[in-house]
């Protein structure tokens, strides 16, 4: 009898030590799909009639919805007249710079490097561990092409992107790297 | 004949007046070229790549090539001779170590001290100039010298005996070394300087690429210059680049002033 009775307050106390809010499965192919899709939905706006941009507050707002308040981004200049990495403390100032790739850039088209064994195409390459404070880290090699809104040049760029997801999924840390940037043109005709 | 010829010399005058009047300085002050220049730190250092110090500190970075229109700036930091005047003439309270409120004896031409922003800019007010803005200062201090480290070298190395006033036990009369490429004295060494500015660690990232006038608020204002304590060491502060802040109240040893126009 006394035995049950312990068992059953033990057994009690385990459940309410369980959190209460169930934490997101991070997987870390989907957490790379999802950054690179909202990131390529940033041209996904109009101009009105009376030429307004319509629907850039939404698509950043998209973007953002995957960072953490107190972000801790470093990026690649984001204009032809700056030099040397840009530190983005918090995500007001990570706002501002989704809001400039969103106004300044079209034609986004990231992707996310796949391989097989002996194949280009094939399986999705994402790197990660599991964060020793909680939470995931990941990596992936992109492809970054996209246009210039100003005068439709067209750039191609390899690179790496490392995050940090907290344990409830939002980013904490993130480093975008951009190397080799190359002017793409037209031959023949062909498709972009 | 004698007509005519009177008639060309008052014609040139006539062109030649308002050139004049646009390139002449002020007494004590130096034009500085409208223009581009590189702000910020346009190279790395051997210990970004070692990440040994928190990233955010990294407020040189990003360099941007910032605009600036033409501008007027003192030759000399502000003397204690300047600021007697200034005291003089408004009531203003003397710096707090001077003896009695009057100039310590042959310290005339020594750069003023342990004045706070507020003081500073009502001087400078006095005197019919403002401070100048943190971007300002920084196309000033390179007296030409786009894109480098020091300056008084075009190469990196800023050599072992810099023309300066550093690793001194005090602040030291101006001009006691000689003017950068501009011909403005002790931008780097004798007294740190007020600027206009609020101080933000990250305003680089996204700051105006025209006439950059700083944040529009924040704690601090930010200090430039290397001051009299610096040695040549790894904390970077004798380079054109480097950024200081202090509460726009303080009253420093090492913070002194002059002024834009």
């Amino acid at each position: 009898m006394l035995i049950s009775i312990l068992i059953t307050l033990f057994v009690a106390s385990e459940f309410q030590a369980q959190p209460q809010t169930a934490k997101p499965v991070l997987n870390p192919n989907q957490l790379a799909v999802e950054w690179v899709d909202r990131l390529n939905a940033l041209d996904d706006w109009h101009l009105s009639v009376d030429g307004k941009e319509e629907g850039v507050d939404q698509v950043v707002d998209h973007m953002m919805e995957l960072f953490a308040p107190d972000v801790v981004a470093e990026v690649p200049p984001h204009d032809e007249e700056q030099s040397g990495p840009v530190m983005l403390i918090g995500n007001g100032q990570v706002r501002k710079w989704v809001d400039k790739l969103a106004r300044s850039r079209v034609q986004l088209n990231y992707i996310v490097k796949r391989q097989t064994e002996k194949e280009f195409e094939g399986e999705l390459m994402v790197y990660s561990k599991p964060l020793p404070w909680g939470g995931l880290g990941i990596s992936f090699q992109i492809i970054a092409a996209y246009s210039l809104r100003k005068d439709r040049r067209r750039f191609m760029e390899p690179g790496a992107v490392f995050i940090q997801y907290r344990e409830d999924g939002k980013i904490q840390r993130f480093r975008l790297l951009l190397a080799e940037k190359d002017e793409v043109i037209e031959i023949n005709g062909g498709a972009r | 004949m004698n007509r005519s010829i009177v008639f060309a010399v008052l014609c040139c005058l006539c062109a030649a007046l308002p050139i004049a009047a646009q390139t002449a300085a002020p007494e004590g002050m130096v034009l500085i070229p409208a223009g581009k220049f590189w702000m910020g730190r346009t190279y790395s250092f051997w210990r970004d790549a070692l990440d040994i110090e928190p990233r955010a500190k990294r407020d040189d970075r990003p360099a941007n090539l910032i605009y600036l229109d033409a501008f007027y700036l003192d030759k000399y930091e502000v003397t204690n001779a300047d600021y007697a005047r200034f005291i003089e003439s408004t009531g203003a309270r003397p710096p707090w170590h001077w003896p009695q409120g009057k100039i310590p004896k042959g310290e005339e031409r020594v750069a003023v001290y342990n004045v706070n922003w507020f003081e500073a800019t009502a001087f400078c007010k006095w005197a019919g100039k403002r401070l100048p803005t943190e971007a300002e200062w920084e196309k000033a201090v390179r007296g030409g010298r786009d894109r480098k480290v020091y300056a008084w070298v075009d190469d990196n190395d800023p050599g072992e005996r810099v023309p300066a006033a550093i690793n001194r036990g005090r602040a030291m009369a101006v001009g006691s070394f000689p003017p950068n490429g501009y011909g403005l004295y002790d931008m780097i060494g004798n007294v740190m300087e007020w600027t206009n500015d609020w101080y933000d660690l990250n305003y680089y990232a996204f700051m105006p690429k025209k006439n950059p006038q700083g944040p529009e608020t924040g704690l601090y204002k930010s200090v430039r210059g290397g001051g009299w304590t610096e040695g040549l060491g790894e904390d970077g502060q004798l380079t054109n680049f480097y950024r200081n802040f202090s509460d726009p109240e303080l009253r420093g040893l090492t913070i002194g002033f002059r002024c834009a126009k």
